[in-house]
């Protein structure tokens, strides 16, 4: 793309979108022997959010990687804010039809913003441990994938999880109990 | 040092109560970090404990991407 051969900005576009739909499947998956999901609108909403901040200045795959969570969990939040101010009667509330998922989404709704929350917290004081986190949750990255995408050790990389996974339960507990962090 | 160096040497310990041991000697004046670490590792305990089925968020990425993704439910599949 750099070097302005034709075609390359559209196959690296197609490249992309090629990853992301393998994040979300990776993601969404199958669950009880049946497939839930087509993961099509939300790759298509991180799709946008990458292209919106330019794929071809992403660096490296350490920054497509990056970015791609990032799309993957702002469209993520965004849904889930989406659906609570549903709820709480706002615009499409009278638009919806509730299903029996909807009795269990709003608390599910409510832990997404405030993990989002944790990690955003976490990210000024640990920021390596919270791009580790993003990867893993949001990309679907194994602790070896991200050992390699960032150059450090998998010992490491899985020392950083562990540290953060207990942070993060720490702070959540915390929240939830009313208790100072 | 910083409380995730902390946290992480007090890993390779056994028992909590050589954890408690070192942490007094590596936090030494400064009850503030020792009590934060503590934390972390009692939150580190409980997630070991219930590691069979977590609770935390954290560890069911899959069930937020299918509550939230959008999209549509497709009608179960014949397997």
């Amino acid at each position: 793309v750099r070097r302005g051969e034709p075609g390359a900005n559209e196959a690296l576009l197609e490249k992309v979108y090629d990853s992301l739909r393998q994040i979300a499947a990776s993601r969404l998956g199958r669950e009880y022997g049946r497939q839930i999901f087509q993961p099509t609108e939300l790759v298509h909403e991180a799709w946008l959010r990458l292209g919106a901040n330019g794929v071809a200045g992403l660096e490296n795959r350490f920054h497509f990687f990056s970015a791609a969570a990032e799309a993957m969990r702002r469209t993520l939040i965004d849904n889930a804010r989406r659906r609570l101010s549903g709820k709480r009667g706002g615009p499409d509330a009278k638009q919806r039809i509730l299903c029996d998922a909807d009795l269990i989404e709003p608390p599910l709704a409510c832990e997404l913003l405030d993990l989002n929350d944790a990690i955003a917290a976490m990210e000024s004081a640990f920021p390596v441990h919270a791009q580790v986190v993003k990867l893993k949750f949001f990309a679907g990255m194994t602790t070896t994938e991200i050992a390699e995408l960032t150059n450090i050790s998998v010992a490491t990389t899985e020392r950083y999880w562990v540290f953060a996974r207990a942070w993060l339960k720490q702070r959540l507990s915390c929240e939830t109990n009313g208790k100072p962090f | 040092m910083l409380d995730d160096e902390v946290f992480c040497a007090a890993l390779e310990l056994e028992t909590k109560e050589k954890q408690s041991e070192l942490l007094r000697s590596l936090c030494a004046g400064d009850p503030d970090q020792m009590e934060r670490v503590t934390r972390l590792l009692d939150a580190h305990r409980e997630i070991q404990c219930s590691d069979q089925e977590s609770q935390l968020i954290l560890d069911r990425p899959e069930l937020v991407f299918q509550a939230f993704a959008g999209g549509e439910e497709l009608l179960p599949s014949r397997e």
